[in-house]
């Protein structure tokens, strides 16, 4: 019962703030680029935004194309909500507070997010459209290049912690896993650029590439199964943040007086690492060119593999000696 | 504790919420029939042949790559877990492991699979 309720609280606030990164990152973009962004939906600085699109794209219509595949275009886009929703399972907020400690939590996280990538094939075959399913091949490639580096580098603090429980992983580190010299570093930075190629954002763009595929997968969806695409897209950079954060920089220690329930503090400090992380994505997000499809998959195989292959090793030799 | 339970609800949570945000504006939301709405967009185009046809695609290469290595990380899991207790003994045999694949790898390359002319 317990269980039941926290899982629920957890998913309301998580989608809560992923509805509000949307509304964070069009702020965000909007100044990099010299504009204000959205403003006039909710006074200071538009924060009622995320509420307008939500019940503007319930208010469209939702329109199946005839030559759809219609079973496999209705499945395809709760199945990749399904899968970012359940990669929220394995992290944890503050010390025993997670809505389940899996004995393969980095295991499970992985496994669950590709299911994601299933649901977006599908969907791009399903539309029968040449641009989505143009898209959907290139999603696929992307994301199954990406993952193994992605992996490789979360292996780095699964050696070091000696476990694949995340709460295990975030009681090892008295010093955050990315501080390590030479092999914390570089897993650090090669799960930051696997990560951001695992959500298809600039400069990995490639399956969305609004210029030449025109959006994405997603082109023949419209109202809320587009919305559902979307959260899950967001809801899957929020873990990835938060994952990235507990892999490598500490999860939710910190420095905090003792003053109130130590759990407030943990959430506190699990909140800004995970939002730098955040504010890192967009960053690059926004400040990049898009990589043409052929040197992006080359570039993962090539350098990001081998280089994350010997990172791996050198973490375990580390590990032996110390 | 079961610590499946969690998973299960946030599952079933999860499709609830699915099939209400679809269901919601089914009610809702207008509905006006037009032929041109329910073709695949090309860009105002009138659509040319059928997107279910035959393409060079050159990814199938790069799956079957990925397969190997996915489940070579998936064998390299419970290594990583141990890595303390099985000592240089065990970083030799993984190193054998990953070293085969490896040669595979380079072969690709050499090949040609990753390539795109």
């Amino acid at each position: 019962m317990n269980v039941i309720l926290f899982s629920i609280i957890y998913l309301i606030v998580a989608l809560t703030i992923v509805m509000y990164i949307t509304w964070f990152e069009r702020k965000f973009a909007a100044r990099i680029q010299n504009r204000v962004g959205p403003y006039y939906v909710g006074r200071p600085h538009g924060w009622l935004q995320p509420l307008a699109d939500v019940v503007k794209l319930m208010l469209k219509e939702d329109i199946v194309p005839k030559k759809a595949d219609k079973t496999i275009f209705n499945i395809a886009p709760p199945l990749v909500f399904i899968g970012a929703l359940l990669t929220f399972c394995v992290l944890p907020v503050a010390k025993g507070l997670y809505i389940s400690d899996l004995a393969v939590g980095i295991i499970y996280f992985f496994a669950v997010s590709s299911l994601m990538i299933f649901g977006v094939f599908l969907a791009g075959w399903a539309s029968n459209s040449k641009y989505a399913l143009l898209s959907a091949f290139r999603a696929g490639a992307q994301v199954v290049s990406y993952e193994i580096p992605l992996i490789l580098s979360a292996l780095v603090p699964v050696v070091l912690a000696g476990s694949l429980r995340t709460s295990e992983i975030v009681r090892a580190q008295d010093i955050p896993f990315a501080l390590y010299p030479v092999f914390g570093w570089v897993a650090f930075i090669i799960f930051l650029i696997a990560g951001l190629a695992e959500e298809n954002k600039v400069p990995f763009d490639v399956p969305e590439a609004e210029s030449e595929l025109v959006a994405a997968y997603n082109v023949e969806y419209s109202g809320m199964k587009f919305a559902l695409f979307y959260a899950s897209e967001y809801a899957h950079i929020l873990a990835l943040a938060v994952l990235a954060s507990i892999l490598f920089l500490g999860g939710y220690r910190g420095f905090y007086p003792h003053v109130g329930p130590e759990w407030v503090w943990q959430v506190i400090w699990l909140f800004i690492k995970s939002f730098f992380m955040l504010c890192l994505f967009l960053l690059i997000r926004w400040s990049f060119v898009r990589i043409r499809i052929d040197r992006l998959l080359l570039f993962s195989w090539r350098i990001l593999f081998p280089i994350s292959l010997i990172n791996l090793f050198l973490a375990a030799i580390w590990k032996i000696f110390f | 504790m079961n610590p499946y339970t969690g998973i299960i609800t946030v599952f079933l949570i999860a499709i609830v919420l699915a099939l209400f945000m679809i269901g919601i504006p089914k009610l809702i939301s207008p509905k006006l029939e037009e032929p041109e709405k329910y073709e695949p967009y090309e860009s105002g185009e009138i659509p040319i042949g059928e997107a279910w046809s035959r393409y060079p695609v050159r990814y199938y290469l790069l799956v079957i790559t990925f397969l190997i290595f996915e489940i070579e990380a998936l064998f390299i899991f419970p290594w990583a877990i141990k890595v303390k207790e099985l000592s240089w003994f065990g970083l030799f045999e993984i190193f054998l492991f990953v070293f085969i694949l490896l040669l595979g790898w380079i072969w690709a390359i050499k090949k040609g699979a990753l390539k795109w002319e």
